[in-house]
């Protein structure tokens, strides 16, 4: 039946946030629940027909099925009864509880590799296949993680709640990063990108915090980076941002981004995500209106490794430096990251290879380009790293 | 642990190997993907195979020999060669797999190598 697909979509992870909450924080058992819920739906629905307010319904069920959960454990938990009394008096505008969900899927005692799966599970409601596919991990292992960290959210008894403003900002940087790493898989372009659950996921923590502005940093940092998407590839090939058609950017996406950005700044509590959408906005400045701001580029680029140090941060800042020509600045950050373990990272020896080519070492460049190929895993980045190497001067 | 990355090619693929302008699935894409795992120090051994019909079956049955022209299995997907790395666990070895450039084609199988025997 039509109507429960769409009610799974639209509201599975609103639902099972009102059961995690009606259930003291037992994910697992929400889960249960509401599975059951649905698929008594889908015996009861298509032969009496769909109700007025599927929603209501489905939390009425799976309340009903909590109820005898409890009563079969024998618990006495009055808050627990008071809030079913709540759910059953108001099943259609009871307030959100999705962000609550966010915090204890990105708790500190839930091991940090396991927070977006979790997330994407309960909150987006997608299937272990799609998860598994994305973060290219094995369905069944990955299942396995799931029910641990369900059981430890129970067992630990971590709170269901929004923390408060004093440890607020700090939990809010484990749920950002843990929905940013949702969104690292669609730079791959890879089938079962998590673009638009990312996307979904961010909107949803910007409407719920208004007041914080890393949410808005984060959202404009995935829409400057989505409104290029279409710009990255021309006839199978990757193209970097410098050769990039800006006729091809999404203006709309992008103003979008501007204004997030823009109102995030304004709340003067300036953080990583903030800093990154900034260097983007500037990266677009400078294509789309031909500014010449390299040195602030580059000054933001210093704030935002002072902030948020990381590999990644550092490579983007070796990065600039190579595209605004300053080999010497860009070889010495390349030299430092020597010892922090990047071998593995492709980055690094994109980096190596164009620095080598620049400086005409053509027998190093043509070694580190063959190695940033043989960690690639997108076709189009290696259409495009071997016409590099081909065409290096002979 | 040691993992084997199991490559499958189609006829298409096999095809694919010496076309220049295949540069995501050519020979060269594995001469990088070897050099990324040499580097990375992962690499413990491997080998590519040629096409399936210079492959040829060997039987013994009740005593008798008997030899067949041709692969094992007779399917659309090949094995087309194999590489053996060492991975801390299989989402490493998984991660590793990705990058394989066959990974990009038909696709690549990723198994755990069983212990070797005792001294």
């Amino acid at each position: 039946m039509e109507i429960i697909e769409q009610t799974a979509r639209t509201s599975y992870g609103k639902l099972l946030a009102i059961l995690t909450k009606a259930s003291n924080g037992d994910v697992a058992l929400a889960e249960d629940v509401l599975s059951q819920a649905f698929i008594k739906a889908l015996e009861v629905w298509p032969v009496s027909g769909a109700p007025a307010n599927p929603d209501g319904w489905l939390v009425k069920t799976a309340r009903n099925a909590i109820i005898d959960r409890f009563r079969h454990l024998k618990v006495q938990d009055h808050s627990i009864e008071l809030l079913l009394d709540r759910l059953e008096q108001n099943t259609t505008d009871y307030p959100d509880q999705r962000m609550a969900l966010l915090f204890v899927c990105a708790h500190p005692a839930i091991s940090e590799e396991i927070r977006t799966p979790l997330m994407l599970q309960t909150v987006v409601g997608l299937s272990i296949e799609q998860i598994a596919s994305a973060f290219l991990l094995s369905p069944a292992a990955l299942e396995k993680r799931l029910v641990r960290a369900k059981k430890k959210i129970k067992e630990a008894g971590i709170p269901f709640e929004i923390p408060e403003k004093t440890e607020l900002s700090a939990r809010l940087e484990d749920v950002l990063d843990a929905v940013y790493a949702a969104y690292g898989t669609s730079w791959n372009e890879m089938t079962e990108s998590l673009e638009s659950e990312a996307l979904f996921l961010t909107r949803l923590i910007v409407e719920t915090l208004p007041a914080e502005a890393e949410p808005k940093g984060l959202l404009a940092l995935m829409q400057f980076s989505s409104s290029r998407k279409i710009a990255r590839r021309f006839a199978g090939r990757y193209v970097p941002l410098d050769e990039q058609d800006v006729q091809l950017w999404d203006k709309k996406l992008l103003n979008e981004a501007d204004a997030h950005l823009r109102s995030a700044f304004e709340l003067k509590n300036p953080g990583r995500y903030q800093w990154e959408a900034a260097i983007q906005s500037g990266h677009v400045a400078r294509r789309l209106l031909g500014i010449d701001n390299q040195r602030d580029l580059l000054a933001l680029y210093r704030v935002l490794i002072t902030t948020a140090p990381s590999v990644g941060a550092w490579l983007s800042y070796a990065g600039a430096f190579l595209s605004f020509d300053e080999d010497l600045e860009a070889q010495k950050i390349l030299n430092a990251l020597e010892s922090e373990g990047v071998e593995r990272h492709q980055p690094y020896w994109v980096l190596k290879a164009t620095l080598a080519a620049k400086l005409g070492q053509l027998s190093e460049a043509v070694k580190f380009y063959e190695q940033a190929i043989g960690l690639t895993e997108d076709a189009a980045v290696v259409v495009f790293l071997r016409a590099k190497l081909d065409h290096l001067p002979k | 642990m040691q993992y084997a990355i199991i490559v499958y090619e189609t006829e298409q693929d096999f095809k694919d190997r010496t076309d220049p302008s295949k540069v995501h699935i050519n020979m060269g894409a594995y001469f990088a993907y070897s050099q990324a795992l040499n580097a990375a120090g992962v690499a413990r051994g491997g080998a590519g195979l040629q096409l399936p019909e210079t492959a040829t079956v060997v039987k013994i049955k009740d005593g008798k020999r008997r030899v067949q022209d041709g692969p094992f299995m007779d399917s659309k997907e090949q094995l087309g060669g194999f590489f053996i790395i060492e991975a801390a666990n299989l989402d490493e070895a998984l991660a590793w797999a990705a990058k394989c450039p066959a990974a990009g084609a038909t696709g690549v199988e990723v198994r755990p190598l069983l212990p070797p025997p005792p001294m």
